[in-house]
């Protein structure tokens, strides 16, 4: 080797290749990894189970309040008083509703569920005033 | 260009940085396959950009050596699967002293070599990928032709 040299020409002729081979193997492999990139992604079993899982979890938190809101039938007479309800849909009825709860939740004769929203009325010998108001963002 | 041709143009010079990059040819084929696939995410229609390939191997090979807390500084392995053009005896000799003294280098003047020789790369995009000035990765590159020189011309004085 001749200390002048070009070294640029020489490194440039040591490129590096690669063999027929390898060419080939890493083609196929990539062409593989390629094809499962490109292809749809099929939902996991995550994201199949998660939508069901939160949608039975919200049926069953609505379930939990319904059955642990104030029955007015297990409601027993000593805990309870009696309040002439006004509402302004129509329902004039009476109903038990316990002393402890300023506002409970009560279920209707038609089924409904109601919040009763309490007002205290300003004279003491007067009973609060009720309003039945329908839970419809239930 | 086809992927075929451009696996042709590209897969040499790709697959020999990712080499000297990585610490087993294994991960840097993983390398090379996971940049390639990156570079394509980003022009999907058409082949991909080379110095955005080269790119990716970079910092794809950095992070797995950080999980691996391992960086290999020059892989002389890189011949196992790569051959050179056919010469004479002499010549072959003056290959392996020059692969040898390019081996020895360190990291950021080969790493020059590598990418504007062989890598086709301009020093400004070199400098963009490393984070470095154009000025420096010639620079660099100079330096590492000078010293493969000098080391070229101890050996045979």
């Amino acid at each position: 080797m001749k200390p002048d040299f070009d070294i640029e020409d020489r490194l440039r002729k040591l490129a590096p290749k690669t063999t027929d081979e390898y060419q080939k193997q890493f083609s196929e492999r990539f062409e593989r990894a390629l094809n499962e990139e490109a292809a749809p992604q099929s939902p996991s079993i995550f994201s199949r189970v998660v939508p069901w899982g939160l949608a039975t979890a919200a049926v069953l938190c609505l379930a939990a309040l319904i059955l642990n809101s104030p029955n007015p039938s297990e409601v027993s007479p000593a805990q309870a008083t009696v309040a002439k309800v006004v509402d302004d849909g129509g329902i004039d009825d009476e109903i038990f509703v316990p002393h402890s709860e300023s506002e409970p939740i009560v279920l209707g004769d038609d089924g409904k569920i109601y919040r009763v929203l309490v007002h205290e009325n300003s004279t003491k010998n007067t009973r609060p005033s009720r309003r039945l108001v329908a839970l419809n963002s239930f | 260009m086809n992927w075929d041709d451009w696996m042709k143009e590209n897969l040499a010079r790709l697959a020999f940085y990712a080499r000297q990059q990585t610490r087993t040819d294994s991960d840097a084929d993983d390398v090379l396959q996971d940049a390639i696939i990156e570079a394509w995410k980003r022009t999907p229609k058409k082949c991909p950009d080379v110095a955005l390939v080269f790119s990716y191997i970079r910092r794809r090979s950095i992070d797995l050596g950080r999980k691996m807390k391992v960086r290999q500084d020059f892989a002389e392995s890189s011949d196992v699967l790569l051959v050179t053009i056919e010469t004479d005896f002499e010549q072959r000799d003056d290959e392996l002293l020059l692969r040898k003294s390019l081996g020895k280098l360190p990291p950021n003047l080969s790493e020059a070599v590598v990418l504007h020789l062989w890598g086709g790369l301009t020093f400004q995009e070199i400098g963009k990928m490393l984070s470095i000035s154009p000025n420096t990765a010639s620079s660099r590159y100079r330096l590492a032709l000078e010293r493969l020189r000098q080391t070229v011309k101890n050996k045979l004085s």
